[in-house]
Parts: structure tokens; C-alpha cells; sequence
């Protein structure tokens, strides 16, 4: 009973401490339990939809014609394969609407009767899916996204007998292909249309190398009782029956599970580990509170003592306190992440193609809050220990320890800047009190340098080729592929144009077995376009190949290995000379050049150039130009964003909601640790009213001091972003890969994080020190 | 005929309590003159200490005025009574209350720097000098809780002294003080005074009420008594606290 009396005093008479801890702990809570379930929601969407369409372990994509009976036979019959179906599309070799051509394989269907057609939003399904009548077709989220068509626009399909025009009846939610992040889609299109079109186009040659006709899609279904993973079990298949190797591509489910919820996951990791750092934050923030309110509080708690209190008993009241606060901020926190986990999961809707669900993982997110409180009590233990030194009679004298400030960076107080130079020591003084603080601003301030990082890497183009990205303002595709000495034709007519420096000149990508393993193969004229080496060295000779970190890793491989690659019923080896960073499917792939190529595959050509162009402000001049020169031979395109818009909106609302949060963050933090500093100097506020300082002149020293340590945090921050921003980036962006993240500094990307904070300290403190006012100079009287 | 520099005409003082007002000082009628060492005796809780803080503009009379320099201190903005604590008036506590992160020299200086009729050279050199008469020349660069008490009184006399002010206020400097020191801040005082700093001590310490020129005593929130004094002079000690106490006697002290 006494414990619950004291606890009621406590909570009533520290109400403000009380509120801010419960105000933080429902952030943490609230952005934790949103990104647990956001991202569960995300995954269960995607399992519940493959489950729906049946989605196979393994999608091979093969050539009508490649797929023998004797192949179909083969796998069917593999003693890990669970069962087989089969589908045949349509490869249309261009997609494109209002001028824009969506840039990858798209294949044309006629059944989606499992599949899903979302509502009008995008947040819910249609009840049932109305037949498509000729002319119509439903397409998926990606490429809605993408080309930013929808509902009742016109698209062109070129297949092999000729394009065709189709009228998008709506958006189908298909869990395999559909993601913005995966490269190939599905098209269905009426019976009618499938069967007139099929009919066109099977026996027609094939236009060339790289392109079939009639593609059929297998799924093939491991045994329930197959223990191996995805990738074991497709590279086991294929070793054993070359159903991969015969096809020009294949994508597993695992991969189509990671690919959709590839730009999630980013941002969830990245709020994660900003929410972690709060986290840090927060119990920092507890401590500190705790440890000055020890302080301030030492008679009463030496009157406790000679009560009879033990102390136990007076760290279970602290403790009870903090840990009422915690949990009545997760209690908030986790009902205002309801309607933002729901919020959360349509903004990634574009992306993902999938209708995440719409619950709270529960289950995960108490373990986690009980994590968290497992934590702060540990804290509070460790804190609260200083209670036992409390002598009943040496409290109730006042009698701590005798303080003597010592510091060694003592700057003398000068008439000018004299309220700047008497904050300074009046910080040097207890810098220890201030360490919390400071800590906490590193923190905030190297999270919001780490995001100025990514944010300055989306708009600087030496970055994204640095890290391995094919940069380019104009990109020309030739329809049927080109020599390198028409190439070269065609830069000479470039260059009469305008200057321009060439960023790639490639025949494609498409995808090889290394060693049994399909992975994205990315070809180039020469190996001076394969960029960001990270180990070892380039191409030279065209038995080497230079692979990605990443898939060097997953394949367990490294520079001077031989691997047998395969294409095909061919296969060839190369040697790895050296290990590089490419975004390509997620970091998986690797480079190899044209004559390296040739050894697999019949007359390599090049289908793609990229140019860098002095001039942009010619990009759109040069594009016509040079179609109107070269007419159906090329498409050129210019385009001088260096990233989809979507992503670009996602990573500035991110690093928006950063720098919100940090804001608001340091206002809590700045509350609570002015109004814990403004009880301990309120004696010496009254003495400097006394000496004839004004409330307005205090206040401003006030404010000066806590800038001055937030400028010491910020500067640490800085610091920590100059040293661990790049690793933790590579670390997170490793997923989309990035497994070397190349830092590039500006001063913006430290002066804005740091005077931002800096400022919001001052403003903060400034107004949290409105007390200063109230305080009288009669209070320092001793009747 | 002495020139009065602080009046104080009608000054009272109440506080809520208990859902009422607790009437501190009723009505009191004060002059202050010029040169002169006057001490404000009484009992605790006489009002002694609320007298001077109301005098010296530390805090706001209820009602009545307090007139310094043709002007009411009761209806003066913060602003002003800011410039009228550093420039005009000095101020020693009972409890010293100097800034405990200061050295003692800062402790001086800081008071100085609000002056802007000083530059910083001015001001450090007066410091110095206070300091050196203060005998606290070898401590100046020591934080107040490295030095004794005495030592720390006498470094809050020179703190209220540096901007030279007109009227010194001292609310029972003596009072955390041992024998030994409690004697070497009334010489200061006595000092400054014999030097032409008005003075207004209050103190219940009849030592101490012996260097006054002119003494006054309160009872209940009222002045009750007046005594006037030749200046002090160590040889004539013993007559004078004789006098001192016959009139506190009278006064049923």
C-alpha cells in the first residue's frame, strides 16, 4: 500500500517527466509494432496470392519449341518434383503506352482465372473478375506503375505478327510477375484475342536470337516432403534435367517473394534501425531522468530511508514508475499503429502489386515490447543502484559529496559574447549532465547525415555508376541488334550532334547457369563498361567473367575460380578475374563481354547503347534526331532522372519522416532535460536576477547552452556519419544490391543535419525556459 | 541635513496562506540617506528580510511605494529593475549565493561585465583591486566551494560592490558566519561605509547592529523604534553596545 501511495505522489508530482516518457515510448512502440506488421502483412500477402495462383518453386520461361517431351518427361519425373503445369504466352517484344516503351519481356496470356482484380484504389479486390472481350486486357500493378497508365487507356503490344492495339479493362493482382521490382509481366488478353494472335505468330520465325514466338511458362512444384531449399532444389533440377538451361530464364518463388518485397523491406529496415537508434534514445533520455531526479530527490529519499524504507523497496517504486510510463506508451502506441499499418501497406501497394493484410502481428510485437522493457529494466537497475550509498542523516543534513567542478575546457568569460562564453561554462561545468544529451543528438544527427547520404546518391549520377549502375541521359535500343561497327555509325552521327560520353554499349542481359545456378548474366561490347571492380581486375580475355559480390558470396565462389557456364544446350568455362558491384536483379549477376559471350551464343549483336550528353538540354532534340536519321533501325530515348519517380518519392517521404521525427524527438528530449536542469540552477536563476540579469538575457543563455550541446552532439554525429554511414547503408541496401555503398559527402549533408538540430535546440530550450520568468529573487532568502 | 536617496512610503507586504493573506509588513514609512549605515533590526519573522527585498527591488511591494531616484520601483518593468540591481544597488545574501561554477574572480566580473558604462579592461581591473582588498587576491581563480565561508562572503561583497552602486543591501551577511570571519566582513562593510557607501543591513546580531549609524527596529511588519548613531569606532565598542542594548531593552527585544 505504500508503495502504491508513494507511486500515486510521484506520478502526480512529476507529471511532466511522466507524460514525455509515455509520449517517446508511444512513438517507439507505434513506428516498432507498424514496421513488424507492415512487413508481416506484406509477406502473408504475397504467400496468400502464390497460394491462390497455384505459383509453382520454379518458373522456367522456354521456347515452345525447346520443350521436348522427353524435357517435360524428364522433370516430371525428378524424384523432387512434386508436380508440373504448364502454360503458353504470347512474347510480346514491346509494351507501350503514350509514347513510353516499358523496357522488358512481356508475355501474353489468356487464363488468370485465380487470379484477383483490385478495386478502383487499389486497396481491396473486385468480387469476381468479368471475362475480357476482344481488345481488352488486364495488366498488372508494375506495369500500371511504371508507365503510369490505368483503367480505360490504350496500349500498343508488338508481337510478331504485328502490334496490336488493347484497351486495359483493369489491374490484376499477380503475385509472380506483378511487382514494379520484378522485370517480366503477364498480360492477359481475351480467349479470342489469344487464339487469333496465337495463330498469327506460332511458326513465324523467331525475330532473332534473344526473342521466341510462343513461350511456354513451367511451374515446377517440389514435394511437400522435399526438404532443400529453392535455390537447392532448382539448381538440383536443372543439374539434373537442364530445364533452366534450355530456357532464357527462370525465377524461383523465393526470389518473386524477395524481388516484391524488395523496396519495402529497405524502408522498413531503415526505419527500423532509426527506430532502434530512438530507442537508444529514449532509455538514454530514462537514465538521465532518472539519475538527476536521484539527485534532486536525495532528502527525500534519506527521510524514506530513516522511515524504515529499504532499498528495494525504493527502487521498485522508481522502477514501477518508469515501467508504468513504458507501458502506457506501448498501450498507445500500439493502437495509433493500427490505422498506420493499414496507411503503410496501400503506400507500397504500387510497388509490390499485392493487397497486404490488414492485422497487427500481435504474437511478435509483444515479444519485442517485452524486449523492450526487459531493457529498460536493466537500465533502471543499473541507475537506480546509487540509492544504496543514501545515508539516512547525511541526506536529511543535505550532505552529498562536496561538488567541485573541474574541467579542462574552461574558457574565460569575456564582456563580449558574454552570454555565449558564460553558457559555455555553464556546459563545461557539468558536462557530464549534458553527455545524455549529446548522445542523443549524435544519434538523431548521424541518422539524418546517413539519410542526406542516400538522398545526395539519388541525384548524383558519378554515385550511381560508382556503385554500378548503367547511368545514362539517352539510351538506344536496335530492334534487331547492330555490329559494332554500325554502332560506331551511329556515335559518329551522335557526336556531329552534340558531345557525349558513352556510359554502356551492351547486347542485354539474360540469364546463365553458373555452375548449375541460373543467374543474370549482364553483356557488354567491352569490359570497359563493366564498372565498380571492387576486388581483383577487369575483363581482358574472353574466357573471364567478373561477378558480383553478392553472388559470389551465395554461389561460394571467389577471384581464380573456373566456372562452367551454361546457355542453353551449351556450356563453356571462364574464369572469375574480378568481383564488382551491379544492381541487376538485386545484386545477383554477373558481367562477361560480347567475344566472351560469342562462345556461347550465335551471332552476339548489340541491342543497347547508353550516352551521357554534355548538353542535356539537346536530350529531347538529339532523341528526334537521331530517329528521324536512323528511322526503324534504333529507338532513342531520353530521360535524365536518374531514378524512378516512385522510388524517389518513397526515399524523400523517408528521409521527411527522419527529419520529423528527429525534430520532434529533440523537442521531448530538450523538455525534459531543460525542465530537470531549470529545477537544479533554480537557485542560481534567482542569484543572477539578483545581480541584474534580465529573464529575456537568462533564457537566451539557456537556449545558447543546449546549442552548444547539441553542437557537440551534432559534430560527434557527423563524425560516426563520416565513419558508419556507408557500412550501415551497404549493410541495408546489400538487399537490392548494394554491397559496397560509395559515400559521397557534400557540406550539405553535414551543415543542413546539423544546423537544423542545433536550431531546434535552441528554439526548444529557448521556450522551455519560459519558467525562468517565474522565478523570484526572494526565493533565495533563508528566514 | 543628509539627502534621502531611497523612500519608501506606505510599503506593505501579504502573501496568500490558508485561502487568506498573511500580512508581512503594514504600512511601513522608510528613508534611506545618503552615507548613511543603517540596520534594520527585530525578531524572526518581524519582516526584516521582506523590508529589504522590497526596498532593493528584489521584490515587489503589495502596496505603497518605494521611490529611488524620482521613481516607484513597484511599477518598474523587469527590464528596469534588472539595470537598477547591476548598476545602482548591490546585494549580499545570508547564504552568499555565489555561482558555483564560477571562480571567485568570475564571480566579481560577471556582475561588472552587465555594466555598460565599463569596458572589459575596466571592469577586470576593478575586480582585481576588490579582490586584493578583500584579501582574496591568492584565491581569486578558486571555485566558492574551494574556499571558506568567510572567504566566500567577503567574495560576495566585492561582487556587490564592483559596479560601485549607490545604495549597498545586506540581508544578515554575518549570519552563516564564525566569530573570526563574522568580524572581518563587518570591517569590510564598516569600511566601505566610513568610504561613503550607503548601506541597509539587516541582521538580529547585535555585533553586528553596532556598526550601524542609525538603527531601526520592526515588529510585526511595523517600524517600532529608531536609534541614531555617531560613526562606529572600535575604541568606544564597549559604551556603544551598552547603549545599543538598553535601547533593544526598551524596545523588549
Amino acid at each position: 500500500m505504500e508503495i502504491l501511495t508513494i507511486l500515486r505522489a510521484n506520478i502526480r508530482h512529476k507529471k511532466g517527466s511522466f507524460f514525455s516518457i509515455v509520449l517517446l515510448m508511444a512513438i517507439i512502440s507505434m513506428a516498432l509494432v507498424s514496421i513488424v506488421s507492415v512487413t508481416d502483412n506484406i509477406y502473408h500477402g504475397i504467400a496468400d496470392a502464390q497460394e491462390r495462383i497455384h505459383a509453382g518453386t520454379l518458373l522456367c520461361m522456354i521456347d515452345k519449341n525447346k520443350l521436348t517431351k522427353e524435357l517435360l518427361a524428364d522433370v516430371e519425373n525428378h524424384e523432387l518434383v512434386g508436380g508440373v503445369e504448364t502454360v503458353e504466352s504470347i512474347d510480346a517484344s514491346a509494351f507501350s503506352y503514350d509514347g513510353n516503351e516499358y523496357g522488358n519481356s512481356v508475355f501474353l496470356r489468356e487464363d488468370c482465372q485465380n487470379y484477383r482484380l483490385f478495386n478502383e484504389k487499389g486497396t481491396g479486390y473486385q468480387k469476381e473478375i468479368p471475362v475480357l472481350r476482344r481488345g481488352e486486357i488486364y495488366i498488372s500493378q508494375g506495369i500500371k506503375t511504371t508507365l503510369s497508365c490505368g483503367k480505360g487507356d490504350v496500349v500498343t503490344i508488338t508481337v510478331a505478327s504485328g502490334s496490336y492495339d488493347f484497351k486495359i479493362a483493369g489491374i490484376i493482382e499477380d503475385p509472380e510477375l506483378g511487382a514494379q521490382t520484378i522485370g517480366w509481366k503477364n498480360i492477359f488478353v481475351s480467349r479470342e484475342d489469344f487464339r487469333s494472335l496465337y495463330s498469327e505468330v506460332d511458326g513465324l520465325a523467331k525475330p532473332e536470337e534473344n526473342f521466341c514466338t510462343i513461350v511456354t511458362q513451367v511451374s515446377i512444384d517440389k514435394k511437400d516432403d522435399c526438404a532443400l531449399t529453392d535455390a537447392k532444389f532448382a539448381r538440383q533440377v536443372n543439374l539434373d534435367t537442364e530445364i533452366v538451361d534450355m530456357g532464357f530464364g527462370s525465377l524461383r518463388k523465393d526470389l518473386q517473394v524477395n524481388y516484391t518485397f524488395l523496396f519495402p523491406k529497405i524502408i522498413c529496415l531503415i526505419l527500423s534501425v532509426f527506430v532502434l537508434l530512438l530507442l537508444v534514445a529514449v532509455v538514454v533520455v530514462m537514465c538521465h531522468s532518472l539519475s538527476t531526479g536521484i539527485e534532486m530527490e536525495y532528502v527525500t529519499f534519506g527521510v524514506m530511508k530513516a522511515q524504515g524504507f529499504v532499498k528495494g523497496k525504493i527502487r521498485v517504486i522508481l522502477a514501477a514508475q518508469y515501467l508504468l510510463a513504458e507501458l502506457g506508451g506501448m498501450v498507445f502506441g500500439t493502437v495509433a499503429a493500427l490505422p498506420l499499418c493499414r496507411w503503410l501497406g496501400n503506400i507500397f501497394q504500387p510497388i509490390t502489386g499485392i493487397v497486404p493484410r490488414r492485422s497487427v502481428s500481435l504474437g511478435e510485437c509483444v515479444l519485442i515490447l517485452c524486449a523492450v522493457l526487459g531493457i529498460s529494466v536493466l537500465c533502471i537497475l543499473l541507475i537506480t543502484r546509487k540509492i544504496s550509498k543514501i545515508m539516512p542523516v547525511r541526506a536529511i543534513a543535505g550532505g552529498r559529496d562536496e561538488v567541485y567542478f573541474d574541467s579542462r575546457f574552461h574558457v574565460a568569460i569575456r564582456k563580449k559574447l558574454f552570454s555565449v562564453t558564460l553558457a559555455f561554462r555553464q556546459f563545461t561545468s557539468n558536462m557530464k549532465q549534458y553527455a545524455g544529451v549529446g548522445a542523443i543528438v549524435a544519434l538523431l544527427v548521424y541518422f539524418m547525415a546517413a539519410m542526406m547520404v542516400l538522398v545526395n546518391v539519388i541525384s548524383a549520377t558519378t554515385a550511381w555508376e560508382a556503385m554500378g549502375i548503367d547511368y545514362s541521359d539517352l539510351d538506344i535500343s536496335f530492334e534487331k541488334g547492330v555490329t559494332r561497327q554500325e554502332l560506331g555509325e551511329v556515335e559518329k552521327t551522335l557526336g556531329k550532334i552534340c558531345k557525349f560520353e558513352t556510359s554502356y554499349q551492351s547486347w542485354g542481359n539474360s540469364y546463365l547457369s553458373v555452375d548449375g545456378e541460373q543467374i543474370m548474366a549482364c553483356i557488354y561490347s567491352d569490359g570497359k563498361f563493366v564498372k565498380a571492380i571492387s576486388e581483383g581486375r577487369n575483363i581482358r580475355y574472353d574466357n573471364e567473367i567478373v561477378m558480383t559480390e553478392i553472388a559470389a558470396d551465395n554461389l561460394g565462389l571467389k577471384i581464380g575460380d573456373k566456372v562452367s557456364v551454361g546457355y542453353q544446350d551449351r556450356k563453356a568455362e571462364y574464369m572469375i578475374c574480378g568481383l564488382n558491384q551491379h544492381m541487376n536483379d538485386a545484386g545477383v549477376n554477373f558481367c562477361m563481354t560480347m567475344d566472351g559471350a560469342a562462345r556461347l551464343i550465335d551471332d552476339v549483336k548489340l541491342f543497347y547503347a547508353g550516352y551521357i550528353l554534355e548538353d542535356k538540354s539537346q536530350g529531347e532534340n538529339v532523341a528526334a534526331k537521331l530517329g528521324e536519321q536512323y528511322g526503324e533501325l534504333l529507338t532513342a530515348e531520353y530521360d535524365d532522372a536518374p531514378m524512378d519517380e516512385t522510388y524517389e518519392l518513397a526515399i524523400n517521404a523517408m528521409t521527411l519522416v527522419v527529419y520529423v521525427f528527429s525534430v520532434f524527438f529533440s523537442m521531448i528530449v530538450v523538455q525534459m532535460v531543460c525542465s530537470k536542469a531549470f529545477i537544479r540552477e533554480r537557485r542560481d536563476i534567482g542569484i543572477y536576477k539578483a545581480l541584474g540579469f534580465t529573464s529575456a538575457r537568462l533564457r537566451f543563455q539557456f537556449a545558447v547552452r543546449f546549442s552548444i550541446v547539441a553542437a557537440f552532439g551534432a559534430v560527434a554525429g557527423c563524425g560516426l556519419a563520416a565513419l558508419f554511414a556507408g557500412g550501415m547503408l551497404s549493410a541495408i541496401l546489400r538487399q537490392i544490391g548494394i554491397s559496397s555503398f560509395r559515400v559521397t559527402f557534400h557540406f550539405s549533408t553535414f551543415a543542413i543535419p546539423f544546423l537544423l538540430i542545433c536550431t531546434c535546440f535552441f528554439l526548444f530550450s529557448y521556450m522551455a525556459s519560459r519558467r525562468v520568468k517565474r522565478v523570484e529573487v526572494r526565493e533565495l532568502v533563508e528566514e | 541635513m543628509k539627502k534621502s536617496i531611497l523612500s519608501a512610503r506606505k510599503v506593505c507586504k501579504s502573501f496568500a496562506h490558508n485561502g487568506g493573506q498573511l500580512h508581512i509588513l503594514s504600512h511601513v514609512d522608510f528613508e534611506l540617506y545618503e552615507g548613511d549605515f543603517t540596520v534594520v533590526m527585530g525578531a524572526s519573522g518581524s519582516g526584516k528580510s521582506t523590508l529589504l527585498y522590497a526596498l532593493s527591488g528584489m521584490d515587489r511591494a503589495t502596496a505603497g511605494e518605494v521611490l529611488y531616484d524620482g521613481r516607484d520601483l513597484v511599477d518598474m518593468r523587469e527590464k528596469e529593475l534588472a539595470r537598477l540591481r547591476h548598476h545602482d544597488f548591490g546585494f549580499i545574501f545570508q547564504q552568499m549565493h555565489l555561482i558555483s561554477n564560477l571562480s571567485l574572480f568570475e564571480n566579481v566580473a560577471v556582475s561588472g561585465y552587465l555594466n555598460k558604462e565599463r569596458t572589459a579592461g575596466e571592469v577586470n581591473e576593478r575586480t582585481e583591486e576588490l579582490l586584493k582588498k578583500m584579501g582574496l587576491d591568492g584565491v581569486k581563480s578558486h571555485l566558492p566551494s574551494q574556499v571558506s565561508g568567510g572567504e566566500q562572503q567577503r567574495c560576495a561583497i566585492a561582487r556587490a560592490v564592483v559596479n560601485t552602486p549607490k545604495v549597498l543591501f545586506a540581508d544578515e551577511p554575518t549570519g552563516a558566519l564564525n566569530r573570526h570571519n563574522s568580524t572581518e566582513v563587518l570591517r569590510l562593510l564598516t569600511d566601505l561605509n566610513q568610504g561613503g557607501q550607503s548601506i541597509l543591513m539587516v541582521t538580529h546580531d547585535l555585533k553586528a547592529a553596532l556598526r550601524a549609524t542609525r538603527l531601526l527596529y520592526l515588529e510585526d511588519g511595523r517600524i517600532a523604534g529608531e536609534l541614531k548613531l555617531p560613526e562606529y569606532d572600535r575604541q568606544e565598542e564597549k559604551g556603544r553596545e551598552a547603549q545599543v542594548n538598553a535601547w533593544l531593552t526598551s524596545l523588549e527585544w
